[in-house]
């Protein structure tokens, strides 16, 4: 299985989880259908238009009907993002296979797990709404909620203990290292540049080599690059994880959000910054430890507020080893690689595990606060957007592309704070991998449907989709798709004492051949050439019985040798001369050519791939001349 | 010649023929071919050669030597063909043998002729030699012309070009010389003339691509050069074949062709019907490609005497790709097209348009002569500027994805242009030229939303967003000038504010300053309009500015500078005009962030920046409206004389240079020679009261130290004050005896500010010194030298003798310690 995200867009449709009590939203009316009907007023609320369920929020698993989860052997993780299904699937599907996943990979997809689970855990919600989900209620609602998918099949977050059981199931790899797989394929996860520990993997065989191309970056940010040669001589290569705002270049969005940021600040407002504990938050901390001293942002307090904000920062200091090149000399100096240990040394950022506690005290305004969680729904987010809502002089800025911004505040409408959406996504986008795909040249593409066609937004925009020949094969949901490549070759390895016992003979300048017997043993999809067992020595050694047991036993036959070149007639006709037969006559045919020994009545016909020799009664003869024509040949 | 070269010439011509020397530098030959050049503008030939035999004499040695270095025979040749351009030089040289030798069989038939360095000598040693009669009449001597026509055809590219150009030069020379300038027909012309002329039709009608590019370099080359008269005698000679290559398919040699045609564009002779000059204009425009097409509509376009048809197809050939593009959108930008008929194969315009390289390439071509051509307003003639403007606005969407199309032309138009810098910068350098045209109803709403969304777009790259820029204040200069439109203008600005705040704020350097000059241009070209501070205003963005004063770069802080002087100049002329503008900003309230800056920047260009705008205050007479302006002043002298950038002190010269002029009523006659001088009696008191101004200011003090200073510029800049001012108070007085230089001003600067010092404490001169000391200071010998360039010794012509001489004796003097 590769990979093993969680669609958490489902979340939108849930009313926010505020940390504090919010009258506004515990006043929201219930949803009443046109027809007056009232069965949904306490599941359902409405704000400014727009229903959302009145639950704990859900999220959306990956497909488990199709396949039966029991029967995976291996989950191959790319980045910390697209591990955040794992516990539903470890825990609950009867899974007993091994997760392979880098260090830092599992450690920053711990932290994002616990921040979910601590985020969710915190506000506990009696209320679980289920009504609504039933296909005929559902039909019945408006959109969005009337379009959602497998909505049953949504469930409520995991616990730490699902979370703690799932992550003992991974295996920690590192880059480049070759793990087998039962011996029938080889893996090996390759530095994919998108996130600390992100990785593409390889999976081959001796003669067939499939890539697994997930979220990868080429830009130079803080993760280790992208290794591109690795990917080269690929059989089929799976494309996922590319950008999802292939429009926004990330360079021209990072100054977008910095020119924002400071123009709030310089009018008196705050800035909210929803976001991951981890990822792009370092790079933006970084181009702001780079940008606030010019922009007279000196004074102006950073606060970066989740359940995991000291672990995230503190690991990202420690994972040398995955960072990119710049990074990793700095740990020599020694410095820290990140420049927001200065932030913090500084007291220019500050973290804290949420709004309770030293936070209360320290808050200062104006201020830029980092926080969770990107949909808005749950984390201490949603307690800023209470708070700062209702004035034009605050910002939100959008820097996760992973949500819809107007849908993440829905259910905070009417809303006067100012809103600027700065999607910053480092993954390729269609430029990169149409040159990424020249240059590794596989022999074919699979990837999502999404990516053959332009964007249904921007129709127009024939760039905005994957151009490579032969054309990708495309993938839609649930779809079975045959990878278009057979294994045609197994790899056998030979003993050293048969190979010891082979004779090659070189048939043209460079091949030799030699015939071989041996024993064919196969284990673990692993296959060995043995050399054959030692006849047992018979009990009586009379010429009869040894020939008796020379006939039944093949093996112990008489090495009869393998014959190979061709007969050239005119030299073979002039051997003739020279032994006595004066009386040749050629004649040619379609296939080849027939020697006519006219006196001894025998005809000798040469063709392509045989050579008979016909003579009636004269087994001498046909000895002498058999002979004649194996001069003629190489034996092996 | 001095004497000192003239005793080094010997030697050095020594050396040159020694053949045990290894010459590795070859551009002491380029250099010894200059200085003889600049000799022969003041001395004759014939005098040189006499007074200084070793010349030919060392043309005799090169001649006899076996194995000659080729750079040296080289040489020898074009150095003969310089001496050889005045008739005595040549007749000398004649009389030797050495043209003849140089020039002649002797020359030509020999090995070193199959080196290219030799044939091209050869060819530029002719070039400079036909210059008279006598040179013509040697041309005549057996295989000259036949050698040099053969040259057309040369295997060296370079020896070929120089060659076509040879061939040219002498057919004029020829026809100027020998008295043939009134021509009726083609049998007038003198022989070898003729002879050329035939050969270059024969080369015309070749097969070999060579040949015709050669035979059409060399026509062009003549027509360039000859006069009307003859150029009517032979178009209708050549029209013929040069028609004939228009019809073939495809046409190699176009650009040649197009050079040819565009030669003969400037004959207004040639303009008449019955030349049938532009009828194979016409013809060309619709057989070479669009990219030759285009080129030569656009020469067309820029001629004066072209008929209206020709223009009109020329413009339909510059604008079909245009044309093109409006036919590939079903966008509400659209009509169906513009142009009514084609010039160029509109299968072969598609085809172009289809594939990217070539697609961005004309589209190219075609917005930059657009651009041009607005720009010189040569497009005269009417044609739909809407739907010109359009087009272009349609490329610019195309370009950041904004252009819908269901066409596939449409679709592979956006793939193409998509992201293409070269076409955005283009583009956008054509909607600014097209602002000069008439303003047509509703285009400026077009216009503002394209441009609003580039300066707005965060994908825009800075050189884009520079030219965004450029094409808005175009716009918003022609709607300022018509009252109608500049609501529009305004609109358009109020639009820009916000998008202009986060550009100020933004982390790329280059767009902050980018945005800092804009703000500074408009301020300055709708100077006046109140409304444009206003508006500037009520977005705060002065106040952004002023913060961008303290920006980490130094060129932002420059702008910044720049941009905020600015700012306060329009406020407060706003303010007098009557209009209340948000915040009025007075002069003095900057004066302590501009100090700040002189005194403390690290980097010159915001130093610069604040001493001119210091600098132009003074000028429009704001610094005297200061409380305390004499020591505003005197501080800036002060700090600026210290400063280690010497642009920052010949900006602070400038200041000065306007105070004293002001102060003493020096006229407009220091930098008019023309202006009738009034008599300028003033009175000593009138000049004494000035001197105590300045030196309260310590002018004096800093002109002199400037004088003393190790910058050439900022001393000859103090010198040229100090001649004026020098002028202006000793005028009258009889010289002092003896003047003295620069140690001596050194040395008494330093005496009188020991004695000032122990005098009064304040190290202040006295008028009476400073009088003193210009009366016996030598600033014309100064001024004299500070003239001349810092390499003006090494220049020398003796230098570069000496430099020869000593270079190749060297060895010499090595093989001596051998011995």
């Amino acid at each position: 299985m590769l990979d093993c995200g969680l669609d958490m867009t489902s979340a939108l449709s849930f009313l926010p989880l505020p940390l504090v009590h919010s009258t506004r939203l515990s006043k929201l009316p219930g949803w009443i259908s046109k027809d007056g009907n009232t069965q949904f007023e306490k599941e359902l609320k409405e704000c400014s238009g727009r229903v959302f369920v009145d639950s704990v929020p859900e999220f959306c698993l990956p497909e488990t009907q199709l396949i039966d989860l029991s029967t995976v052997d291996v989950i191959l993780i790319s980045n910390y993002h697209c591990m955040m299904a794992l516990p539903y699937i470890t825990e609950h599907t009867g899974f007993t296979g091994t997760v392979y996943a880098t260090e830092p990979t599992v450690q920053i997809g711990r932290l994002l797990m616990e921040e979910l689970v601590n985020f969710i855990e915190r506000v506990p919600k009696a209320q679980s709404a289920t009504m609504w989900k039933h296909k005929d209620n559902q039909r019945q609602l408006p959109a969005p909620l009337k379009d959602a998918v497998e909505v049953f099949t949504w469930r409520k977050c995991y616990t730490m203990q699902e979370v703690n059981a799932a992550l003992s199931k991974i295996q920690l790899v590192g880059y480049s290292q070759k793990i087998e797989l039962f011996g029938a394929v080889q893996v090996t996860p390759l530095s994919s540049g998108y996130a600390l520990g992100s990785s593409n993997w390889i999976i081959q065989s001796h003669y067939e080599k499939v890539s697994y191309v997930s979220g990868s970056s080429l830009l130079t940010t803080h993760p280790q690059p992208m290794d591109q040669t690795s990917l080269k001589n690929s059989d089929v290569l799976i494309l996922t994880g590319l950008t999802q705002i292939p429009t926004a270049n990330p360079d021209g969005m990072v100054g977008e959000f910095c020119s924002n940021l400071a123009m709030t600040i310089r009018n008196g407002g705050n800035v909210l910054v929803p976001c991951y504990p981890s990822g792009v938050i370092y790079d933006l901390l970084e181009c702001l430890y780079q940008y606030i001293d010019s922009a007279g942002l000196s004074s102006v307090p950073f606060y970066f507020i989740s359940p995991v904000a000291n672990s995230s920062l503190e690991f990202s200091q420690i994972f040398a080893e995955w960072l990119c090149h710049n990074k990793q000399t700095k740990v020599y100096l020694p410095e820290p690689p990140f420049p927001h240990a200065e932030l913090i040394q500084t007291s220019k950022l500050k973290h804290y595990p949420s709004i309770h506690g030293d936070f209360s005290n320290d808050f200062k305004q104006p201020c830029v606060v980092f926080t969770g969680h990107p949909t808005l729904r749950f984390g201490d987010v949603v307690h800023f957007m209470e708070l700062w809502g209702k004035s034009s002089l605050n910002t939100i800025i959008f820097t996760e592309p992973d949500f819809s911004y107007l849908d993440a505040l829905a259910p905070y409408q009417p809303l006067a704070m100012k809103c600027v959406y700065c999607p910053i996504d480092t993954r390729l986008n269609f430029i990169q991998v149409t040159k990424l795909l020249k240059e590794v040249q596989p022999l074919h593409v699979v990837c999502p449907e999404q990516y053959t066609q332009p964007p249904a937004s921007q129709s127009h925009r024939a760039d905005l989709m994957i151009d490579c020949l032969p054309p990708p094969m495309s993938y839609r949901r649930a779809e079975v798709l045959t990878l278009p490549f057979k294994r045609r070759y197994e790899k056998i390895e030979i003993m050293p004492e048969l190979a010891e016992s082979l004779v090659p003979t070189e048939i043209k300048p460079g091949v030799s051949l030699a015939t071989v017997s041996a024993v064919l043993y196969t284990k673990d999809n692993k296959h060995v050439l043995q050399p054959p067992p030692k006849p047992t020595a018979p009990a009586q050694s009379s010429k009869k019985r040894k020939r008796a047991a020379e006939e039944s036993n093949p093996e112990t036959q008489l090495f009869k040798p393998l014959l190979s070149g061709s007969i050239p007639v005119e030299q073979f006709t002039q051997t003739l001369e020279k032994h006595g037969f004066s009386d040749v006559k050629i004649e040619d045919t379609s296939k080849g050519h027939i020697v006519h020994l006219q006196e001894a009545d025998t005809l000798i016909q040469f063709e392509e791939d045989s050579t008979h020799i016909i003579c009636e009664h004269d087994e001498r003869l046909r000895a002498r001349l058999r002979d004649l024509v194996l001069k003629f040949l190489q034996k092996f | 010649m001095d004497v000192e070269c003239s005793q080094l010439l010997p030697d050095v011509c020594g050396v040159l023929v020694d053949n045990r020397q290894l010459i590795t530098d070859d551009s002491i030959y380029e250099k010894l071919l200059d200085w003889f050049r600049c000799l022969l503008e003041t001395v004759s030939a014939e005098g040189l050669l006499k007074e200084n035999p070793c010349i030919p004499e060392l043309f005799q040695q090169v001649l006899r030597i076996e194995e000659v270095d080729h750079s040296l025979l080289a040489f020898a040749i074009r150095l003969v063909g310089v001496l050889a351009a005045q008739e005595e030089g040549f007749k000398y040289l004649m009389s030797d043998g050495v043209i003849q030798n140089m020039f002649g069989e002797r020359i030509y038939t020999k090995d070193t002729w199959k080196d290219a360095s030799i044939r091209r000598a050869w060819i530029q040693g002719l070039r400079s030699m036909v210059q008279h009669h006598e040179a013509l009449r040697f041309l005549h001597l057996g295989g000259i012309i036949e050698t040099m026509l053969n040259l057309l055809m040369d295997s060296s590219l370079f020896v070929a070009s120089a060659g076509s150009d040879l061939v040219a030069y002498i057919f004029v020379m020829f026809v100027k010389l020998t008295g043939h300038s009134a021509i009726d027909h083609v049998s007038d012309l003198p022989e070898v003339a003729l002879r050329i002329l035939r050969h270059l039709e024969k080369l015309l009608i070749s097969d070999v691509s060579q040949s015709v590019t050669q035979s059409l370099k060399a026509l062009t080359a003549i027509f360039r050069d000859c006069t009307d008269t003859m150029a009517e005698v032979l178009w209708p000679h050549i029209a013929e074949l040069v028609n004939s290559l228009l019809k073939q398919k495809p046409i190699h040699t176009a650009p040649h062709l197009e050079e040819l045609l565009l030669a003969m564009t400037r004959f207004p002779v040639l303009c008449n019907p019955q030349h049938n000059l532009w009828a194979s204009m016409k013809q060309a425009l619709r057989s070479l490609s669009p990219f030759q097409a285009g080129s030569l509509a656009f020469g067309i376009l820029k001629s004066k005497s072209c008929p209206q048809d020709v223009s009109l197809q020329a413009v339909c050939v510059l604008l079909q790709p245009l044309d093109f593009i409006l036919r590939s959108s079903t966008t509400d930008f659209g009509q169906p097209g513009f142009l009514d008929e084609f010039v160029s194969d509109p299968a072969v315009v598609e085809n172009l348009l289809s594939e990217k390289t070539s697609c961005v390439t004309l589209l190219c071509q075609c917005l930059n002569y657009l651009t041009e051509l607005c720009e010189k307003d040569c497009l005269a003639m009417s044609f739909p500027h809407s739907s010109i403007q359009s087009s272009v606005l349609l490329i610019l969407c195309y370009c950041i994805g904004q252009a819908v199309s269901s066409s596939t032309a449409g679709s592979n138009l956006g793939r193409s242009l998509i992201g293409s810098l070269r076409v955005q910068r283009s583009a956008l350098d054509a909607i600014g030229g097209l602002s000069r045209w008439p303003l047509i109803p509703d285009s400026p709403i077009k216009t503002c939303n394209v441009l609003t969304a580039y300066v707005e777009n965060p994908e825009t790259d800075p050189t884009v967003l520079k030219k965004a820029f450029q094409a808005s204040l175009k716009w918003l200069q022609a709607w300022h000038t018509s009252d109608e439109h500049w609501a529009e203008g305004r609109r358009f600005l109020e639009g820009l504010c916000p998008v202009m705040m986060k550009c100020l704020c933004s982390p790329s350097w280059e767009v902050r300053d980018t945005t800092l000059e804009f703000i500074t241009n408009i301020t300055a070209s709708v100077e006046g309009h109140a409304e444009v501070v206003h508006v500037l205003s009520h977005a705060g963005i002065p106040q952004l500015v002023l913060d961008l004063l303290k920006d980490p770069e130094s060129y932002v802080r420059a702008s910044a500078v720049t941009c905020m002087a600015q700012i306060i100049d329009l406020t407060h002329t706003s303010a007098s005009s009557g209009f209340r503008s948000v915040e009025t900003l007075k002069y003095e309230d900057l004066v302590p962030n501009l100090m700040d800056i002189l005194c403390h920047d690290t980097e010159g260009f915001p130093r610069r920046a604040v001493v001119k705008v210091f600098s132009n205050w003074l000028r429009k007479g704001h610094v005297q409206k200061f409380q305390d302006s004499e020591t505003f002043l005197s501080q800036i002298l002060e700090i600026t004389c210290k400063d280690l950038d010497w642009e920052v002190k010949v900006n602070a010269l400038d200041l000065a240079d306007f105070y004293i002029s002001q102060i003493l009523e020096m006229g407009p006659s220091q930098s008019c020679p023309y202006t009738v001088g009034l008599s300028s009696s003033k009175s000593s008191v009138c000049i004494s009261d000035a001197l105590m101004k300045c030196q309260r200011v310590g002018l004096f003090q800093a002109l002199l130290t400037c004088l003393c200073d190790c910058d050439r510029p900022v001393a000859l800049k103090a010198c040229e004050i100090l001649l004026a001012v020098k002028a202006e108070l000793c005028d009258g007085d009889s010289h002092s005896s003896k003047l003295h230089g620069r140690d001596w001003l050194e040395h008494t600067i330093k005496e009188q500010q020991v004695t000032c010092r122990a005098a009064n404490g304040d190290g202040q001169h006295c008028p009476e010194w400073i009088t003193g000391v210009l009366k016996k200071i030598d600033l014309e010998n100064m001024m004299c030298s500070l003239s001349k360039s810092s390499d003006y010794l090494r220049e020398t012509p003796l230098s570069l003798l000496q430099d020869i001489k000593a270079t190749l004796w060297g060895g010499e003097m090595h093989d001596a310690d051998c011995y």
